[in-house]
C-alpha cells in the first residue's frame, strides 16, 4: 500500500514536472520577447488601423472619415504606380539575385580548397550598412565621376546608360545595387542546402548516364526545394516591405519612376503631413505580406514541402 | 525541478536588471542634481567650425552665465519632422523649432505651444525684432514664437570665370537666357544643382522662378488663392522653368541623378558656373573658402515691369513646448538665442537675424556684409518675396516640389501640374493654412 502511494506520488511529481516543463516554463521564457512585441508591434499596428480610418495632418486631432482614405487609394495614380513598381522589384528579386546566388553556391560547393574564403567573399556586401552601400553605388551611377566616365573613357560608350537619370532605367539600377548587397545572403543559405542534399543519388544518377544539367535539373534541385520556397516567401514579402535603397538613392525618383509603396508612404507621413493617409498606404503593405503568408500556408496544407 | 527554478529565477533576476537599468533617471544626463536640463533641438550645424561656435560662443555663453541651467543640445538633418512627430506624441523638446508661420499657426491651434506674451513683455521682444518677423509668431493676437534667422535664394556665381569669358550679370529673362547658353556653349555646366539628397530643394527653384516671373503683388494674390494656380502668368512660368531645365541648364538634365552635395562638388571645382542657392550659402564660402572669387546676384524680374524679386524666408521660429516643466528657464534661453549679442556671432557666420540691433560686424567676409547689405536694401525697397517654406500652404508646397521632376519629364503636363496644385491649395484654405497677408 505505501509502495503504491510512493509510486503515486511520483507519477503526479513527474506530471507535474512534465506539465512545468511543457506548458508553462516556454511560456516564461517567451514572455519577455511577447511584451516587446505586443509593445513594439502590437502598438503601432493598432495606431496604424487607427489612423488609416482618420483625417490628420500630424498635428491637430484625428478626424475619423471611415474608408475615405481607403476610397481615394483606388484613384490615386502615383500609389499604383508605386504598387506596379514593388510587383517590378519582386519581379527582379525572384529571378536575378537567386540565379545568381544559387549559381556562385553551386561553383563555391564544388571549391576544395578556400571554400571558407569565398563564402566570406561573397558574404561581406551583406554585412556592410545600407547606407554606406547605397551611397558607393549612388557614387558608381553618377554622372560625372561614377562608371558611366569609366566606360566612354574605354569606348565602350553602350553601357554608359543613364542610371539614375531617366525614369526607365532608375527602379532597375536601385534594385542593382541592393541586389548585389543582399545576394551574399542567399549564397549562404544555398551553401547549407547544398551540404544537406544527398550525395549519393547524384553518384547513382552519374552512373545511370545523367549529365551534370540533369543531375542538377533532376536530383540537386528538387531537394533544394524547400530552402527555394522559404526564400521566394522571404523575398515576395521583402519586395513589399522595401524602402532603404530606394530612399537613400533617389528617394522615389525622378518623377515617381522608382518610388515604391513603403517610400510613397514615407513622403505622405513625413513631407505631405498626411500620417492618415500614409497609414491607409502602409496596410496595404500588410495586406500584401499577409497574402502571401495565407498563400504559403495553403500551399503547405495541400502537401508542398514548405 | 532545480534546474526549472534556477531557469526561472535567473530570468525574474535579468528583467529586473533590465527594467531597473531602463528605469534609472535620465533626465538629468548633468549629474548636476541643482541644474535643470532643457533639450533643444536644431539642424546639425554647416560644418565643425559653426558647431564649435554653437557649442561655445552660444550655448556656452549661456550655461556660464545661468550655472542653474544646462542645455541639451540634440542635432538632426530634419529637426522639424523629428519635432512634429515628437510634439503629436505628447513629447518634444522645452526648445521648439518650428518650420515657419504657418506652422506656427498649426502648433498654436494644437495647443503644443506656450503663449509668450508675458515673457514678450519681460525682455521687451517686440521692440527687438522687425515687425514683419516679429508678427510671424502671433496667432490670434497672442505670440508663440520669436522669429529665427531670415534668409533668401540668390545666384551664386564663379566671378573669375564670368570675367574670363566676358559674361555679365542678367537684367532681364532675356539676357538670362543668353547667359545659360553662353554657359553651355563654352563646355561649362551653367547651374550647379542636386536633388537625390533632398528633393525638398526644388522649392528653392520654385520660389525664385514664380517671385521673378509674376512679382511680389501678383503672387502675393495666387498664394491668397484670389488668383488660381491654374492661371495663365502661373502656366507661363512653369513653362519657361520646364524649357530651361530642359534645355540642359540646370545641372545638364541631371539635377535629379545627384546630390545637393555633388552640385556643389561641381561648383567648386569649377565645372559648372553658377549654383542657385540660399543666402546660408555664405557659411559654405567663408568657413570653406572656393579658389576663385565668388559673388552673387538676384534673379531678374522675368516679365516687363518685374522688378528683381528676393523671396524671402525666415529660416526658422522657435517657440516652447507648452508641456515644459521649465517655461522661465526656456524663456530666458529663447531670450538669449535671439539676442542681439548672439545675432551678432552668428552674423559672423553668414546668417542674418531680424534684429534691430544688429550693426554691420567689421572683419566679417565681404561677401557676408555684401549679401546682408542687398536683402536690407530689398526689405527697406519692399523688393522681397515669398519664399515657399513660410509663406506657400504646406499643401501645395509639398506637391509642387514633389512633382516638377515628372513635368521636366514630361510625364506631367504644366496644366495637369498647375491643376492639381490648385486643388492642394484650395485644401489650405479649407484647413485655414493659407498665409495671412492681411494680418
Amino acid at each position: 500500500m505505501e509502495v503504491s502511494a510512493v509510486t503515486s506520488t511520483k507519477t503526479v511529481r513527474k506530471s507535474n514536472k512534465r506539465k512545468w516543463k511543457q506548458t508553462i516554463l516556454p511560456w516564461i521564457l517567451l514572455s519577455p520577447t511577447l511584451v516587446l512585441l505586443l509593445l513594439v508591434v502590437g502598438g503601432p499596428l493598432v495606431g496604424t488601423l487607427w489612423l488609416a480610418f482618420t483625417d490628420w495632418n500630424g498635428i491637430a486631432n484625428p478626424e475619423f472619415i471611415g474608408f475615405e482614405n481607403f476610397i481615394r487609394l483606388f484613384s490615386d495614380h502615383v500609389f499604383f504606380a508605386a504598387l506596379l513598381n514593388n510587383v517590378k522589384w519582386m519581379g527582379f528579386f525572384l529571378t536575378v539575385p537567386v540565379i545568381l546566388s544559387l549559381s556562385v553556391a553551386l561553383l563555391i560547393s564544388k571549391v576544395k580548397f578556400g571554400k571558407m574564403f569565398y563564402r566570406m567573399i561573397v558574404f561581406i556586401p551583406y554585412i556592410v550598412a545600407t547606407v554606406v552601400t547605397a551611397k558607393i553605388w549612388l557614387w558608381m551611377y553618377n554622372p560625372y565621376v561614377g562608371l558611366n566616365v569609366k566606360f566612354e573613357e574605354w569606348g565602350l560608350d553602350w553601357l554608359a546608360l543613364p542610371w539614375l537619370e531617366d525614369g526607365k532605367y532608375a527602379l532597375f539600377s536601385v534594385a542593382l545595387a541592393d541586389g548585389w548587397h543582399f545576394y551574399g545572403f542567399l549564397v549562404v543559405l544555398f551553401l547549407v542546402a547544398l551540404q544537406q542534399i544527398d550525395k549519393s543519388l547524384e553518384e547513382a544518377a552519374l552512373v545511370e548516364g545523367a549529365n551534370k544539367l540533369q543531375i542538377f535539373f533532376h536530383v540537386v534541385l528538387p531537394q533544394l526545394r524547400p530552402t527555394l520556397v522559404l526564400i521566394y516567401m522571404l523575398l515576395i514579402i521583402w519586395s513589399f516591405a522595401a524602402f532603404d535603397y530606394v530612399f537613400v538613392m533617389t528617394q522615389g525618383g525622378p518623377g515617381n519612376a522608382s518610388e515604391l509603396i513603403a517610400t510613397y508612404m514615407y513622403d505622405l507621413a513625413i513631407y505631405g503631413q498626411q500620417p492618415g493617409y500614409a497609414s491607409a498606404v502602409a496596410l496595404t503593405m500588410g495586406l500584401f505580406s499577409i497574402l502571401v503568408i495565407v498563400g504559403f500556408g495553403y500551399l503547405k496544407k495541400k502537401g508542398w514541402d514548405v | 525541478m532545480k534546474e526549472a527554478k534556477f531557469l526561472a529565477m535567473s530570468l525574474i533576476l535579468i528583467v529586473t536588471i533590465l527594467l531597473t537599468a531602463c528605469n534609472s533617471d535620465s533626465s538629468n544626463g548633468t549629474g548636476d542634481s541643482d541644474a535643470v536640463e532643457l533639450v533643444y533641438m536644431s539642424h546639425t550645424p554647416e560644418n565643425d567650425v559653426q558647431k564649435k561656435v554653437i557649442e561655445e560662443e552660444v550655448i556656452g555663453a549661456f550655461e556660464k552665465e545661468h550655472p542653474n541651467i544646462k542645455i541639451k543640445w540634440v542635432q538632426n538633418e530634419d529637426p522639424v519632422s523629428l519635432v512634429r512627430q515628437q510634439l503629436a506624441a505628447g513629447a518634444g523638446p522645452d526648445i521648439v523649432l518650428v518650420d515657419g508661420p504657418t506652422q506656427v499657426v498649426q502648433f498654436a491651434k494644437s495647443d503644443y505651444l506656450l503663449p509668450l506674451d508675458d515673457y514678450a513683455a519681460k525682455y521687451g521682444w517686440s521692440d527687438r525684432y522687425f515687425e514683419w518677423a516679429y508678427d510671424t509668431g502671433i496667432v490670434e493676437d497672442k505670440l508663440y514664437s520669436l522669429p529665427g534667422q531670415y534668409e533668401s535664394l540668390v545666384v551664386w556665381y564663379n566671378k573669375d570665370l564670368f570675367e574670363q569669358h566676358g559674361w555679365e550679370e542678367p537684367k532681364n529673362l532675356d539676357e538670362f537666357l543668353q547667359l545659360n547658353e553662353d554657359i553651355a556653349n563654352a563646355g561649362v555646366i551653367p547651374f550647379a544643382f542636386g536633388t537625390t539628397d533632398f528633393r525638398p530643394a526644388n522649392e528653392w527653384w520654385l520660389s525664385v522662378v514664380y517671385n521673378s516671373y509674376l512679382g511680389k503683388e501678383e503672387f502675393k494674390k495666387v498664394l491668397s488663392n484670389e488668383v488660381p494656380w491654374t492661371s495663365d502668368l502661373v502656366q507661363e512660368a512653369t513653362t519657361i522653368w520646364k524649357d530651361v531645365w530642359q534645355k540642359g541648364y540646370i545641372n545638364e538634365k541631371k539635377s535629379h541623378a545627384i546630390s545637393g552635395d555633388d552640385a556643389w562638388t561641381l561648383f567648386r571645382n569649377q565645372k559648372a558656373a553658377m549654383k542657385m542657392e540660399g543666402t546660408w550659402a555664405n557659411a559654405n564660402f567663408t568657413t570653406e573658402p572656393v579658389d576663385f572669387e565668388v559673388d552673387f546676384f538676384v534673379m531678374p524680374g522675368w516679365r516687363d515691369g518685374v522688378e528683381p524679386t528676393l523671396p524671402l524666408a525666415l529660416g526658422e521660429n522657435v517657440g516652447i513646448n507648452a508641456d515644459t516643466k521649465h517655461p522661465d528657464e526656456a524663456a530666458e534661453f529663447i531670450d538669449w538665442l535671439f539676442s542681439d549679442e548672439v545675432g551678432t556671432i552668428m552674423f559672423k557666420q553668414g546668417y542674418f537675424y531680424p534684429n534691430k540691433g544688429i550693426e554691420a560686424v567689421e572683419g566679417v567676409d565681404p561677401i557676408v556684409t555684401n549679401v546682408h547689405k542687398e536683402l536690407d536694401a530689398s526689405l527697406e525697397k519692399g523688393n522681397t518675396g515669398f519664399a515657399s517654406w513660410t509663406y506657400w500652404g504646406p499643401n501645395v508646397e509639398y506637391y509642387l516640389w514633389d512633382n516638377i521632376d515628372s513635368v521636366f519629364l514630361d510625364q506631367l503636363s504644366v496644366e495637369e501640374y498647375l491643376k492639381n496644385a490648385q486643388k492642394q491649395a484650395e485644401k489650405d484654405e479649407e484647413e485655414g493654412l493659407l498665409f495671412n497677408f492681411n494680418e
